[in-house]
C-alpha cells in the first residue's frame, strides 16, 4: 500500500514527471508543426502529412489534458444509432439525463455527464456542449459521454463523434445484437484502437437472451472477432440498460452485467488505472508519429553521387553531342582553317623570308587567299570569326531550343535516380535561362584558341626538332654569308694564286645567304602543323575539357543546393524521430503494468 | 425502327451489358470516391437477370420477391412469414448468412436463376462463403407456386463486402423487393443507400418494419415514412408494413404471422394482375433509369475523357515539334548532292553528240574564258563554304523524339493531381520505364523502311531531271538544236557583222560564254525547283513514316489506349437503350 501510494505521488500531477512530460510532448508537437509547416522540396505523400498534422492535434489535446490540475478520464460512448447509448447513461446515472426514443437517430447532442467539483476549464471544449452535473463520488474523475450515433443517414452526427474521439481516454464500444461489428462501426474502433484504451457493452443483452436458440449467440462471436483485432480478453458487459432505466431489475435476464459495468467504471478504475492508461494511449500516439516521421524520411532515398553520374553522363553526351556538330563545321571550313595554319606558320617563323612571303600575299592575293597577319591579336580575331559563323549555324540548329530540351534531360536523368520531378525543377528554372549559345561559344573559342596556341609549342619529336630548327631562320643565313664572304675574302687576299673577284664572285656571299635562308625556311615550314586532321583530334580534347570544367561547375553547385536543402529536411524529421524515441523511453521507464488496463488495448 | 447493329433484343441487351462491365472495371480502376462499386454491380445485375429474360420470354413463369435489409433486421423472419413455416435460418449471429437462398415449390429444370451464383438444390448452411445460392423446397406449399422467395445475407456487418454482390444479383433478379429495416435500423446509413438504389430503378419495393415496441408502431413508423421513404423514394410508392416486436415463439408461429403475410401477399398480388404489362413496365423504368445513370457516369469521368483529348493534342504538338528540328537540324540543310550530279548530266545532254562532236569541242574551247571567270567568282564571292546538315538524320530524329518524350512526360507529370489518366500516364512515360526504349526502338524501325523509300523517291525525282529530256527525244533534239542554233548564229552574226578582225577573237569566246551561261541558269533553276520539290517530298515521307506512326504508338499507348475506349462506351449506350426502348413500346406479338 505504501509503495503504491508512492507510485500514485510519483505519478501526481503536480509531479516534475508530468510537467516535464507535457513540456517534451508540447516541445515533440511544435516540432512536428512546424516541420510540417516548412515547405517541403520533396513531395511527401500527401494522406501521410495529413495523418501527422492528426497527430499532432491529438498530441495536443492530451497535453491540454495533461495540464489540468486533477487527474479525470473521458469515457465516450461509440456505437450505432438506437444499440441505447443514452440508454446506458441513464442507466449508469440513474436517472433520465440524455434523451431516450424509439426514433432513429435520438441523440444529436453530445452529453457529458461530470461531477460537480470537476471544474469545466480543465475539460476539452469538444465535450462542453452539455454538461451534467451530479454528485456520485464514485464518479468523481469520471467523465461520461454519451455521443451521437455512427452509422444513421445523419452524417454529420459521425462527424461530431469523430471530432470526440481524440480527447478520449476510453472508448465504449456499444453494440447490440444487431450492430456488434457494423463496418461503419468497426472502422472506427480499428482506427482509433491504436491510440485509445476500449472497453465493449453488448446492450441489448434481453434480445440476446431472448433469441439464444440456435447458432453462435452475439457475445461469442463478438469476443471471437475482438481476438482476431488482437484482443486476447477484452473487457466486455453484456446489459440490458433499458431494464436498469426503467428499474425493471426484477424481469433481467440472466447474465446481465450492468452491476459489473458500473462497478468497473466507479470502483475499479481509479486515479491509477486513467494515469496508465493515459499514458498506454500518449505512448501508442507517439509512437505512431514515430513511425509516421521514420517513413516520411524513408521516403526521401536518393543519393547525391548517384544523380551527379547521371548529370554527368547528360553532359557528356551533350558535349559529344556539340562535337560532332562543331567538327562537321570545322571539316567543312577546313580549306579555310588550313590555309591559316599555312599563314600561322609563316607568322610564327623568323627570319626576313617568312614576312616577306606573308607580304606578298598581303596584297595582291589577299581576297583570294587570306589577308595577312598583321598583328598579335589577329589568331584570337580569327577564331572569333570562325567560332561566330559556328555558333551562327548552330543557333539555327540545334542550339534554338538547348535550355529547355538540356533541363528536360537533366530531369529525366535525375529522375531515373529516384527524384521526383518537381524536387529539382525550380532550380533547374536557371538552366533553360541560361545563354547556351554563348556557352558553347565559348567554349568553343575558348577550346579552339588553346589548341591552336599548344599546336606551336614544342612538344613530341616534331615540336622539338622544330623548336631547334626555329633559330635557323634570320641566323643561319648570315652564318652562310659570313662564310662565303670569308671564302671570298680568303681567295682574294691569303690564297696563295691571288684572285681578282668579278661581278658573280658576289653571289660567292649571296648564294649561301639566299640558300640558308630558305632552306632553314623550308625546313621549320614542314615541321610546322599544317594539316586539319593533326589539330582536330586536340580542338576536340580542349573543347571538351573546357566544357566538362565549366559545367560541373555550375550543376554541381544547384545539386549541392537541393541536396542540402533536402539533407535539412530530412534532419528535421529524424531529430523528431530521435525526440520522439526519447519521450517513448521515459514513458516506459515510468510505466507500470496493470493487467486490468493491459485488456483495454490490443497485444 | 432504328438501324442497330444487333439482331435482336437480347443480343442488344448483352450487348449494353458488355458495355457497362467495361465501364465497371474501369470504375473500379479509377477508384472515384463519388461512387460505389453496388451501383454498377446493380445495373449489370438489372440487366443480366431481368432485362434479358424479359426480352427473351415474355412468358415467364417465375416470379421473384427478394428480401433484403441490414443485419440482424429480421430478414429471415419475413422469408418465414411469407413462406407460412420456418424454413429460412434466423441466426443469433448478426452477419451468419453469407449467401442467398431461393424457396421454390418447382425447382426449375434445367435453367439457373442468376448465371453468376452457383445453384445447390439442397440446402447449404448459412455461413458457407462462395458464390452461390441453395435452392429449397417449401413443404406447405402457401404461395402461388410460380413464387420464388430468396432469403439474403445482410449488407451492413464487417464481412458484408465479401459478399454484398451476392444479393445484389438477387436484387437485379427480383420482380419485388421486400426491405426489411428494423426498429433500430431503419434510419441506417448503409442500407438506405439500397433501398435508394431499388426506388431509383422503379424496382416495385415494400418496406417492412420490424421490431417495433407495440407502444411506439404509430410514432416510428410515421417516422420512418417522413423521414426515410418520402426523402428516398421519390420515382416510386413504396408501401409500409409494420410487424411489431414479438418473442420469439410468437414468431415462429404461422398462424400468429398469418396476418402479415396475407398483407404481404395481397401487396404484390395487386401489382401482379397484368403480369405481362408489369414486366414490360418495369423493363421500362429500368431503361429511364439507365438513361440516369450514363449522364452520371458521364459526368464522373468527364475529366478523365477531357485528359485524353488534352493528351491527344500534346502529342500533336510534338509531333509538329520533332517535324521542325528535323526540318531545322537537317533538311533544310541537305544538299541532296544527287540534283548536282543530274544538273551536270542535264548540261552534258544538251551538247550534240557524235554527229555535232565538232562544234561542240569547238565552243568548248570558245567557252574557257568563260570557264575561268565562273572560278574566280565563286572564289571571290563566298567567304565561307555553305555548311550541310552538323548531325546525321537518324540521330537528329532520335534526339528530337527523345526531348518530346521527356516534355510529354513533364506536362503528365505537372497534370497528375487534375486526374487518374495523368497519374496513370506519367507513371507509364516514366523515363526509366522501358515505355520509352520501346519508342525509341520503333523509330528505328520504322526508319530503315523509311530509309529504302526516300532513296527510291529521291533517285527517281533526280533521275527525272534528265530521264523525261531523254525519253522525249524530241523535244531533246529541239533543245539541242536550238540551243546550237543560237550559239552558231550569234558566231556568225558576229563575224558577218563586224568582217574579220582582232576583235572577234575577244567577242565570239565572249558570245557564246554568255549563251552558255544563260543555259546554266535556266538549268539550274530547273534543277533547283526539283531539288526543293523533293526536300518537300522527303518532309512528307518523314511525316508519314516516321513521325506519324510514332506518335500514333504515344498516343495510343498503355492508358489511352484503354481510355479510349472507354470514351467509346458512352456514345454506344444511349443508342442501344432507345432501340430498346422502341421494342418495348412496340405492339407486341
Amino acid at each position: 500500500m505504501v509503495e503504491e501510494a508512492g507510485l500514485i505521488r510519483a505519478l501526481d500531477m503536480s509531479s516534475s514527471f508530468v510537467k516535464e512530460l507535457a513540456q517534451q510532448l508540447s516541445q515533440l508537437s511544435d516540432r512536428v508543426d512546424r516541420w510540417l509547416a516548412r515547405k517541403h522540396l520533396w513531395p511527401y505523400e500527401e494522406r501521410a502529412l495529413q495523418t501527422m498534422r492528426q497527430f499532432t492535434e491529438n498530441l495536443r489535446r492530451e497535453i491540454v489534458k495533461l495540464a489540468a490540475e486533477e487527474v479525470y478520464g473521458i469515457i465516450v460512448f461509440l456505437g450505432g444509432t438506437g444499440v441505447g447509448k443514452s440508454s446506458l447513461l441513464n442507466a449508469l446515472a440513474g436517472e433520465q439525463i440524455a434523451p431516450v426514443s424509439a426514433q432513429r437517430p435520438t441523440t444529436r447532442q453530445v452529453i457529458a455527464y461530470v461531477h460537480e467539483a470537476l471544474p469545466a476549464q480543465i475539460l476539452p471544449p469538444s465535450i462542453l456542449e452539455n454538461l451534467v452535473r451530479h454528485n456520485n463520488d464514485a464518479l468523481r474523475n469520471k467523465v461520461l459521454v454519451d455521443a451521437p450515433d455512427i452509422d444513421s443517414r445523419e452524417t454529420k452526427n459521425y462527424h461530431r463523434l469523430r471530432g470526440i474521439l481524440p480527447d478520449a481516454d476510453i472508448i465504449l464500444y456499444v453494440g447490440s445484437p444487431e450492430k456488434y461489428h457494423d463496418q461503419i462501426g468497426w472502422e472506427l474502433f480499428r482506427e482509433f484502437s491504436r491510440h485509445k484504451a476500449f472497453a465493449f457493452v453488448l446492450n441489448r443483452w434481453d434480445e440476446c437472451w431472448n433469441r439464444e436458440k440456435t447458432g453462435k449467440p452475439p457475445d461469442q462471436d463478438w469476443l471471437e472477432d475482438l481476438n482476431r483485432e488482437g484482443y486476447d480478453q477484452p473487457l466486455l458487459f453484456r446489459t440490458s440498460a433499458r431494464y436498469w432505466m426503467e428499474k425493471r431489475e426484477a424481469e433481467l435476464p440472466s447474465g446481465d452485467q450492468f452491476p459489473h459495468l458500473r462497478r468497473w467504471l466507479e470502483a475499479e478504475l481509479g486515479e491509477k488505472e486513467l494515469l496508465v492508461i493515459r499514458q498506454t494511449n500518449l505512448e501508442g500516439l507517439v509512437k505512431d508519429l514515430k513511425d509516421l516521421a521514420m517513413a516520411l524520411a524513408d521516403s526521401v532515398n536518393v543519393s547525391p553521387e548517384e544523380v551527379w553520374s547521371a548529370w554527368q553522363n547528360v553532359m557528356e553526351r551533350d558535349i559529344g553531342e556539340f562535337l560532332i556538330r562543331s567538327q562537321t563545321f570545322l571539316t567543312e571550313q577546313r580549306e579555310y582553317l588550313e590555309r591559316f595554319l599555312r599563314q600561322e606558320a609563316n607568322r610564327r617563323i623568323d627570319g626576313w623570308l617568312a614576312p616577306l612571303l606573308n607580304r606578298l600575299q598581303g596584297g595582291l592575293l589577299s581576297k583570294l587567299l587570306l589577308p595577312a597577319p598583321k598583328s598579335e591579336s589577329y589568331t584570337s580575331t580569327y577564331i572569333l570569326d570562325l567560332v561566330n559563323d559556328l555558333t551562327k549555324r548552330l543557333r539555327e540548329d540545334y542550339l534554338r531550343n538547348y535550355g529547355e530540351d538540356l533541363k528536360i534531360r537533366l530531369l529525366t536523368a535525375a529522375n531515373e535516380r529516384g527524384i521526383p520531378i518537381v524536387v529539382l525543377e525550380d532550380s533547374l528554372e536557371g538552366v533553360a535561362a541560361t545563354d547556351w549559345l554563348r556557352f558553347w561559344k565559348e567554349q568553343a573559342q575558348g577550346g579552339l584558341q588553346n589548341s591552336l596556341e599548344t599546336l606551336w609549342q614544342p612538344a613530341g619529336w616534331k615540336g622539338r626538332i622544330r623548336s631547334v630548327a626555329q633559330l635557323l631562320p634570320g641566323r643561319l643565313c648570315w652564318l652562310a654569308g659570313l662564310a662565303g664572304l670569308g671564302v671570298l675574302m680568303y681567295r682574294m687576299f691569303l690564297a696563295t694564286a691571288p684572285y681578282s673577284p668579278g661581278l658573280w664572285d658576289v653571289l660567292y656571299f649571296l648564294m649561301p645567304f639566299f640558300l640558308a635562308e630558305a632552306l632553314s625556311y623550308a625546313l621549320v615550314y614542314t615541321l610546322s602543323p599544317k594539316s586539319w586532321q593533326a589539330v582536330a583530334f586536340t580542338v576536340n580534347e580542349r573543347i571538351s575539357q573546357l566544357a566538362r570544367d565549366n559545367f560541373t561547375r555550375t550543376y554541381k553547385q544547384v545539386l549541392d543546393k537541393v541536396f542540402g536543402q533536402l539533407h535539412d529536411e530530412t534532419q528535421q524529421l529524424h531529430q523528431l524521430i530521435a525526440s520522439s524515441e526519447q519521450l517513448l523511453q521515459r514513458l516506459k521507464e515510468r510505466r507500470e503494468e496493470i493487467e486490468e488496463v493491459l485488456r483495454l488495448y490490443r497485444t | 425502327m432504328t438501324d442497330v447493329d444487333f439482331p435482336n433484343a437480347p443480343d442488344a441487351v448483352r450487348g449494353y451489358l458488355t458495355l457497362v462491365e467495361k465501364l465497371g472495371q474501369f470504375l473500379e480502376k479509377l477508384r472515384l470516391p463519388e461512387m460505389g462499386p453496388e451501383e454498377l454491380l446493380y445495373v449489370q445485375a438489372l440487366l443480366r437477370n431481368y432485362v434479358v429474360r424479359c426480352f427473351e420470354n415474355q412468358q415467364e413463369e417465375y416470379w421473384h420477391i427478394a428480401v433484403i435489409g441490414g443485419g440482424g433486421a429480421g430478414k429471415s423472419s419475413v422469408v418465414n412469414i411469407l413462406l407460412g413455416e420456418n424454413l429460412a435460418e434466423t441466426n443469433p449471429q448478426a452477419g451468419y448468412t453469407r449467401h442467398p437462398s431461393a424457396f421454390c415449390q418447382v425447382p426449375p429444370r434445367a435453367a439457373d436463376f442468376l448465371p453468376r451464383l452457383r445453384s445447390v438444390p439442397a440446402r447449404v448452411p448459412g455461413n458457407v462463403d462462395e458464390d452461390l445460392y441453395d435452392l429449397r423446397v417449401p413443404q406447405r406449399r402457401l404461395l402461388p407456386r410460380e413464387f420464388v422467395v430468396w432469403d439474403n445475407p445482410d449488407v451492413t456487418t464487417i464481412h458484408a463486402s465479401h459478399y454484398t454482390h451476392r444479393v445484389i444479383e438477387v436484387l437485379g433478379l427480383a420482380d419485388v423487393v421486400v426491405y426489411v429495416a428494423s426498429a433500430q435500423r431503419y434510419n441506417d446509413r448503409v442500407p438506405s443507400q439500397y433501398l435508394a438504389m431499388l426506388a431509383d430503378s422503379g424496382k416495385p419495393t415494400i418496406a417492412c418494419l420490424t421490431k417495433v415496441p407495440e407502444a411506439d408502431i404509430s410514432m416510428v413508423s410515421e417516422h420512418f415514412q417522413r423521414e426515410v421513404l418520402q426523402p428516398l423514394t421519390q420515382q416510386t410508392h413504396v408501401p409500409c408494413l409494420v410487424i411489431p416486436y414479438k418473442p420469439l415463439e410468437q414468431l415462429e408461429n404461422p398462424q400468429a404471422t398469418e396476418v402479415f403475410r396475407r398483407q404481404l401477399l395481397e401487396q404484390i398480388d395487386s401489382w401482379l394482375q397484368e403480369r405481362t404489362k408489369f414486366r414490360q413496365d418495369a423493363c421500362i423504368r429500368i431503361l429511364r433509369y439507365l438513361e440516369r445513370k450514363e449522364n452520371q457516369w458521364q459526368a464522373l469521368v468527364q475529366p478523365e475523357l477531357e485528359a485524353l483529348g488534352e493528351w491527344h493534342r500534346l502529342v500533336e504538338v510534338q509531333g509538329e515539334n520533332i517535324l521542325d528540328r528535323y526540318n531545322r537540324e537537317f533538311l533544310s540543310r541537305e544538299r541532296l548532292a544527287i540534283f548536282d550530279e543530274a544538273m551536270i548530266r542535264l548540261l552534258e545532254l544538251l551538247e550534240i553528240p557524235v554527229l555535232g562532236r565538232l562544234p561542240s569541242s569547238v565552243l568548248e574551247v570558245l567557252r574557257i574564258p568563260w570557264r575561268g571567270l565562273k572560278w574566280l567568282w565563286t572564289k571571290l564571292t563566298s567567304d565561307t563554304i555553305p555548311s550541310g546538315p552538323l548531325q546525321d538524320e537518324r540521330e537528329i530524329l532520335t534526339r528530337a523524339l527523345e526531348t518530346s518524350l521527356g516534355q510529354l512526360w513533364r506536362e503528365a507529370q505537372h497534370r497528375q493531381q487534375n486526374s487518374i489518366f495523368w497519374q496513370r500516364l506519367s507513371q507509364v512515360l516514366d523515363p526509366s520505364s522501358a515505355w520509352q526504349r520501346k519508342i525509341i526502338a520503333a523509330l528505328g524501325e520504322h526508319f530503315s523502311k523509311y530509309e529504302g523509300v526516300r532513296r527510291e523517291l529521291i533517285e527517281t525525282i533526280a533521275g527525272n531531271i534528265y530521264g523525261s529530256l531523254k525519253a522525249n527525244p524530241a523535244a531533246l533534239n529541239t533543245l539541242r538544236g536550238t540551243k546550237l542554233a543560237v550559239e552558231l548564229a550569234s558566231i556568225a552574226g558576229i563575224l558577218i557583222s563586224g568582217g574579220l578582225n582582232l576583235w572577234d577573237l575577244a567577242l565570239v569566246p565572249l558570245a557564246t560564254s554568255m549563251i552558255q551561261a544563260l543555259t546554266e541558269f535556266l538549268g539550274s533553276q530547273y534543277v533547283e525547283v526539283q531539288r526543293e520539290n523533293a526536300r518537300q517530298m522527303q518532309l512528307s515521307l518523314v511525316t508519314q513514316y516516321l513521325v506519324q506512326p510514332v506518335c500514333q504508338l504515344v498516343a495510343h499507348s498503355d492508358p489511352a489506349s484503354e481510355w479510349q475506349e472507354l470514351r467509346d462506351i458512352f456514345p454506344k449506350l444511349p443508342h442501344i437503350r432507345k432501340f430498346l426502348m422502341e421494342r418495348l413500346h412496340a405492339p407486341q406479338t
